[in-house]
């Protein structure tokens, strides 16, 4: 299987089946992997993430092809690193990966035309505890994956362990939910080797609906939710009793509490904290039963 | 297109004073996950030797080449690695945090989105805490300038370490703290720990009772501690704090630009808000790695080089609050 030339100047993974090590060639991390004896035995187990970077490289590398990585929580957090990390991991896979802030998302998109958006949803730490910025972090990218997507963009969003409701409601907007960076290389490669259909007159990608792809259980349950319930949920992960979101909201004390019996009962939870650890993507089964020392 | 600091590797430098950067999900697999790429290429910004290694192979790795410092990159777990009890962050975070220390090598707990609590429990066992990777710059540069105070050959701990006469002598005041709410991660014991990583996961008193085979009482008192020691009315509120979305009693939200990294001792807070950017860089908003480049010596003021003979139990989770 031939592989076209790398646009970008890395090194490509071999094509016809992953060496030891294969995944960390695509950081270039091989020559600088601690040296112990030994260490290359395990990883050769065979628990390559299903689209791994050499099954996908023979499938998408078009060096035409270009993908913008987006920062969606722009402004609060320098996520330069993981914004590049991701470019890095896309530009291994074979196709030409450019950046932007998700400021200046759209019209980045308008002029270079890429064939799909990976939106980098990350937590931001300057967010905490303040909830003028929630909507920022929460809704931000559901709003611009909602612009891009009526553009007719391809939209992946990417959690790099932001909180599942925010990648939850980009789903809901039409992007296809990525939980986990080692699931990007399979999502892109669904993506990418889908037909390139434009809008015959606006030259737009023509926006399949019928494609999303929902969460996986249990966190396909946030999508439900009404624009108050996210607000609640919001603050129920920041802590807050009923009678402090009231205060917040400004609104009665029964109507928050209305508001956490619809969240759980949507969320098919029975307490305020399983739907907490819903909205901050962790699954209960994360946590194996481990006996105590 | 191509991100800065993405190149071919270089030639492996001795390894003396690089970083090694540890995946806390071990065995590490083929893959790195992208947030131990990400310290990896910040690292490299940094002009860096860089290693990777998991946390189970951590103390091995420096065997063979003896980092400056061991960045724990503390992330979530990824499709194909849960948290399972030889794979718990937390514990085991703080366990190789405490031989790394042991073995003279400056260990950096960093948040990629774990939470508070598994920095905690590596702060508490004498790491630094940082929350985001944007501050990692200014601490590297830190440590290293605290390393040419002390000479090599300077070390006196007689740890069994092969490299362990090469290492700098360990400037234990620059051990920072995380801000206060902390304070009361750090203080948890094993058993609140775990039972703390169960309510993060949505489990309810009975069923943590079930899974860690203990009484229902046993829990429900487990609970009670952490409560008290985070200062917080409910467990919700505990697992905000844990997540690291609720700001701690002492920490208002007006102190928002606040330092991701404080210091350990209470008496130096005022240093808190200085430490974490370079001068004249504004408190809020994007700030790339590679601003912090060459950062040491700004930000000297707000580091107090005392007591460098502190004997080593000063360093131990005892010592840390008040």
């Amino acid at each position: 299987m031939s592989l076209s030339p790398p646009t970008t100047g890395e090194r490509l993974p071999p094509a016809g089946g992953p060496p030891p090590g294969h995944g960390a060639d695509r950081f270039g991390l091989d020559a600088r992997r601690a040296g112990v004896p030994g260490d290359g035995r395990d990883r050769a187990a065979g628990r390559h993430p299903a689209g791994s970077a050499a099954a996908l490289g023979a499938r998408v590398a078009r060096p035409e092809t270009t993908v913008l990585v987006v920062d969606a929580v722009p402004g609060h957090r320098g996520a330069a690193i993981e914004i590049a990390a991701v470019a890095t991991l896309v530009s291994h896979l074979g196709v030409r990966a450019s950046t932007a802030d998700g400021r200046d998302a759209l019209d980045e998109v308008r002029r270079t035309q890429p064939r799909a958006v990976v939106l980098v949803l990350h937590p931001s730490p300057e967010a905490r505890g303040r909830h003028d910025l929630w909507a920022e972090t929460w809704e931000a990218p559901a709003r611009l994956t909602g612009a891009l997507v009526q553009g007719g963009t391809d939209v992946i969003a990417l959690s790099m362990w932001a909180s599942a409701a925010a990648l939850a409601w980009c789903v809901e907007e039409g992007a296809l939910g990525v939980m986990h960076v080692d699931q990007l290389p399979g999502v892109l490669g669904t993506v990418l080797a889908r037909p390139a259909t434009r809008h015959p007159h606006t030259g737009a990608h023509a926006h399949r609906s019928g494609e999303r792809a929902p969460l996986p259980p249990p966190f396909h349950t946030l999508v439900r939710l009404t624009a108050s319930e996210r607000h609640v949920l919001f603050h129920m992960t920041e802590g807050r009793s009923a009678a402090e979101i009231a205060s917040a909201l400004v609104v009665s004390v029964s109507t928050v509490r209305s508001h956490i019996r619809a969240v759980l009962r949507k969320l098919q939870v029975t307490t305020q904290l399983a739907a907490v650890a819903i909205a901050n993507g962790i699954h209960p089964e994360d946590l194996a039963a481990p006996p105590l020392p | 297109m191509h991100p800065p600091g993405v190149g071919p590797a270089e030639a492996p430098g001795t390894g003396t004073g690089g970083i090694l950067v540890l995946e806390p999900y071990p065995p590490l697999d083929a893959a790195p996950c992208l947030a131990v790429a990400s310290v990896v290429l910040a690292a490299r910004q940094l002009g860096s030797t860089v290693m990777v290694a998991d946390l189970c192979r951590a103390v091995d790795s420096t065997r063979h080449a003896p980092p400056m410092v061991a960045i724990v990159a503390l992330h979530g777990p990824t499709a194909h690695a849960t948290c399972t009890p030889e794979r718990d962050c937390w514990e085991l975070g703080a366990r190789i945090t405490a031989e790394l220390d042991a073995l003279g090598v400056e260990v950096v707990a960093l948040d990629m989105g774990a939470g508070a609590g598994a920095v905690a429990a590596c702060t508490a066992r004498g790491a630094f805490g940082l929350l985001s990777l944007d501050d990692l710059g200014g601490t590297l540069a830190r440590i290293a300038a605290a390393g040419q105070d002390h000479p090599p050959g300077a070390r006196t701990g007689g740890v069994g370490h092969p490299g362990a006469h090469h290492r700098p002598r360990r400037t234990r005041l620059e051990r920072r703290r995380l801000p206060a709410p902390f304070d009361g991660l750090e203080a948890l014991t094993g058993a609140e720990r775990r039972v703390l990583q169960y309510l993060m996961a949505g489990h309810s008193t009975a069923e943590i009772a079930d899974a860690l085979v203990v009484s229902l009482s046993t829990v429900r008192s487990h609970v009670r501690s952490i409560l008290r020691k985070l200062q917080v009315p409910s467990q919700l509120a505990a697992v905000a704090v844990a997540t690291g979305t609720r700001p701690g009693p002492e920490a208002p939200a007006a102190a928002a630009g606040r330092g991701s990294l404080l210091r350990r001792r209470a008496s130096d807070q005022p240093a808190l808000a200085t430490g974490t950017l370079p001068a004249g860089a504004p408190a809020t908003g994007r700030q790339p790695a590679h601003a912090l480049r060459g950062a040491a010596g700004r930000n000297d003021t707000a580091f107090s080089h005392g007591e460098p003979d502190a004997p080593p139990w000063r360093s131990g989770p005892g010592l840390l609050v008040r």
